[in-house]
């Protein structure tokens, strides 16, 4: 059984990765490592950065009920990373459960496997192995997570990579059991559909959740404090709740760590029977209008209107297009440095927004060569790819400027960073379109339409241009008005006037019209490209 | 209506198309005809406008492709040979999508598509073409095509794909629309096809137009060469000798 599902994967992987003819014929080996590798460094980056923070935030937590007079097991830290475990949690689940249910259905080779002489489960098996790497960002998130309570909580070593084992392996299976539920009734498309809303939920829950905590503390007496853990602990450290056994197991609770161990191999004979039971075929559900019923309506723009439809659907560029304005917000309500705000959003959005002209522009690589058939030029065809990212980016900063304005603690300097924010995000999305049209023959079947390496120079060249304006250009800004800021500045170059005139106010000035030409180059390699494409 | 004058295309150095002449003249069901691999999509896609030949010159309702591209591409009518839609896109939006890039009146061609779904039996347009089969892909192309009336119609292996009674129907329809004036262009690997459906066949083999002529002619043409029936012919020209041999090896 294993041999066969191992067997399965390494095909699987071997047909994502189509292997490169190097000039003298032969073909490059290229092992599919290097997948796995793209897709989990965004989310150990993500989360090594996580870390530091949260050892600041809570490395004083670690004060237990009984100060407060509560006659409960627990510590404050608990509850804090209680809320950890069940956002990370969650949001594991459903990241993946349903990318089991869209793999499954969405790879041909499904309906081919089945007429071959293989058990269901092996089929089934290996699509969810294969599923994982969507469910990357949030074991990401997951793992410093554990490793700081550890620290903090100085917990037994042995026994937390026990607890921390068992934490992932209880939630692979729970998403599982949610994976062969869901797909007995779901479509491929409303499995994709279900991945989008549940991006939605997790969003609005991790805001809420993180501002609960510093909430209760705020404004109350130790009174009402210790009658609002009591409250929360019963909530989020409920005995029914996985990560409660998972907290007590690191704390060498061995009741806990059978009871963990016993509902691994309960929900894991579940899984594997039902796996073997599954039709693995899809569904069609019936539209609920008839045809006569649809009305046709006229827009004056049909192709931008088509694909701000197909980037919002997919729930991949959803994803894309949310998380800018996600990781900002959480600075603009919960922290003072709101002017940080535009880094943290240029960051993510710059490079977004070409990801973002690349999956656009590959739908219509899918259905190749169709878009050259409609009566539209080459040119209207590309623009509208261009121009999406950069008005739903705009837009988003526009927005978060204005909240962190209003409700924040954001300065006007917010408001000045718009010019280069938007002058990046459009050097951005024209550097992905080009990139695609270097070679759009892609291998459009998989997730990763672009590769490792052009991922790579992306990053490097936006992080770059996005490093060298945003920091000395705030930096250089707001001291004007903050001479204790301005005195570190001169100091930390070199106590020299003039470079901090140079750093701060030449050098952004002159990158961005360094960006300006390089975007008009580009423009020109798109338009040499693009009529390439045939 | 469609014209080609050494039309060539080469891939590297393999010609895929070799110096291919055609006039198909108003009001005909022109039959391209020849095996795997002769080159007939990529005549088809020369002629539709989305891949550029090495040579040769392209004339379609009058027009030279190079200078009036996309006001040939909103006159002509074209079902690839695969079927290949925005997969979240549900029928009714990519429809509609059709209709506002071709700029279609709206009311005439509902008129159409309703008649279309009826005989082609779909009543699928209100999901995902995600979740379409293949078969079902096929005919909501078929159908997004014919309601928009395009004076010139190209198919590429339109019945591949299709169940025998669409087959039958979209065959119906398309004689309809070529009495109505229509110039139909399709392709096909498969002579019965050909015979049943056209007025006119080319029989393309390794890139190059072999043979032409109405049924009749081509029939001549037979006798003339000592084979009994059309079919031999077609092997033959086709390059049957090596069928034989193989037969023999069986
Ligand atoms: N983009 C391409 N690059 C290289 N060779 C091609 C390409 N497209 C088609 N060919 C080759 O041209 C020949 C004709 O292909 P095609 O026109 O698709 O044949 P068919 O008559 O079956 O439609 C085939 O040998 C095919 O391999
Ligand atoms: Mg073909």
């Amino acid at each position: 059984m294993k041999n066969k599902i191992w067997l399965i994967l390494k095909y699987s992987y071997q047909n994502k990765i189509r292997p490169k003819k190097k000039k003298d014929g032969t073909y490059k080996k290229s092992s599919p490592l290097n997948a796995l590798i793209a897709y989990l460094v965004p989310a150990v980056i993500f989360g090594a950065s996580l870390s530091p923070i949260l050892y600041m935030m809570f490395k004083d937590l670690n004060i237990p009920f009984s100060q407060f007079g509560i006659d409960l097991p627990w510590s404050m830290l608990d509850v804090v990373f209680s809320m950890w475990f069940l956002l990370m949690g969650f949001m594991f689940f459903i990241n993946y459960s349903p990318a089991i249910v869209a793999n499954l259905y969405e790879s041909d080779m499904t309906q081919i496997l089945l007429s071959m002489p293989l058990k269901r489960s092996d089929i089934y098996i290996s699509s969810a192995i294969d599923s994982l790497v969507m469910a990357g960002l949030p074991l990401g998130m997951m793992i410093p997570v554990f490793v700081i309570y550890a620290i903090i909580a100085k917990t037994n070593i042995f026994f937390s990579i026990l607890a921390g084992l068992g934490y992932i392996l209880i939630l692979l299976l729970i998403s599982n059991l949610g994976g062969v539920l869901f797909s007995k009734f779901l479509t491929k498309t409303s499995a994709k559909r279900m991945t989008m809303i549940m991006y939605f939920i997790s969003i609005f829950l991790y805001v809420g959740i993180t501002n609960i905590i510093p909430r209760i503390m705020e404004n109350a007496s130790p009174a009402q404090v210790a009658e609002s853990l009591k409250k929360l602990s019963s909530l989020l450290l409920n005995y029914a709740w996985p990560h409660t056994w998972v907290i007590l197991t690191m704390k060498g609770n061995f009741l806990a760590l059978t009871m963990l161990l016993s509902v691994i191999i309960i929900l894991g004979y579940i899984v594997f029977t039902i796996s073997n039971s599954l039709e693995l075929t899809v569904s069609r559900k019936k539209g609920k209008k008839k045809n006569y019923e649809i009305k046709f309506k006229t827009s004056r723009f049909p192709a931008i209107k088509k694909d701000f439809k197909l980037l919002f659907r997919d729930s991949q560029t959803f994803f894309l297009i949310l998380y800018p304005v996600f990781l900002p917000l959480i600075f603009v309500f919960t922290s003072s440095g709101s002017d940080v705000m535009s880094f943290v959003f240029i960051m993510i959005a710059s490079i977004y927004a070409a990801m973002l002209s690349i999956f656009s522009i590959s739908y219509e690589g899918k259905i190749w060569p169709m878009p050259k058939l409609f009566p539209i030029s080459m040119g209207n065809m590309i623009f509208s790819k261009i121009m999406l990212p950069i008005l739903i980016f705009s837009i988003e900063y526009i927005a978060i400027a204005l909240l962190s304005f209003i409700f924040g603690k954001a300065t006007w300097v917010i408001f000045v960073m718009i010019i280069p924010v938007i002058t990046l995000i459009v050097y951005s999305s024209v550097l992905g379109v080009s990139m695609y049209l270097k070679n759009p023959k892609r291998d459009l079947s998989q997730k990763n339409i672009i590769k490792g390496k052009e991922v790579m120079y992306l990053e490097g060249v936006i992080m770059g241009f996005s490093f060298g304006i945003f920091i000395p250009g705030n930096l250089y800004i707001l001291s004007f008005e903050n001479p204790q800021l301005k005195s570190k500045f001169i100091d930390f170059l070199f106590d020299s006037k003039l470079l901090y005139h140079l750093v701060g106010g030449f050098l952004p000035i002159f990158l961005l019209i360094l960006i300006i030409y390089l975007t008009g180059k580009e423009i020109n390699k798109v338009k040499e490209r693009m009529l390439k494409w045939e | 209506m469609i014209k080609a004058k050494n039309l060539v295309k080469k891939f590297g150095d393999f010609i895929a198309v070799d110096n291919v002449n055609l006039n198909i003249k108003s009001g005909e069901i022109y039959g391209f005809l020849g095996p795997n691999g002769a080159g007939k999509t990529t005549t088809i896609r020369m002629l539709t406008g989305t891949l550029k030949p090495t040579s040769g010159e392209i004339e379609i309702l009058g027009m030279d492709m190079k200078k009036n591209e996309i006001k040939i591409k909103a006159n002509i009518g074209v079902v690839p040979d695969e079927p290949k839609m925005y997969e979240n896109l549900k029928g009714s939006e990519f429809i509609e999508f059709i209709m506002n890039i071709y700029e279609v009146d709206k009311d005439e061609s509902k008129k159409r598509l309703d008649e279309i779904c009826e005989a082609f039996e779909i009543d699928y347009l209100d999901s995902f073409i995600g979740d379409y089969s293949h078969g079902m892909k096929q005919k909501l192309m078929v159908a997004s095509v014919l309601m928009r009336k395009p004076k010139v119609i190209f198919l590429d292996e339109p019945t591949v794909g299709l169940d025998a009674k669409s087959a039958k129907i979209l065959k119906m329809l398309l004689e309809k629309y070529s009495k109505e004036g229509a110039t139909i262009f399709l392709t096909t690997h498969i002579l019965e096809i050909a015979e049943k459906m056209c007025d006119r066949i080319g029989i393309i083999s390794s890139g190059k137009l072999i043979a032409e002529g109405t049924l009749e002619e081509l029939k001549a043409l037979s006798k003339t060469s000592e084979k009994q029936s059309l079919e031999d012919l077609f092997l033959e020209l086709t390059g049957a000798g090596e069928l034989d041999d193989i037969i023999k090896e069986l």
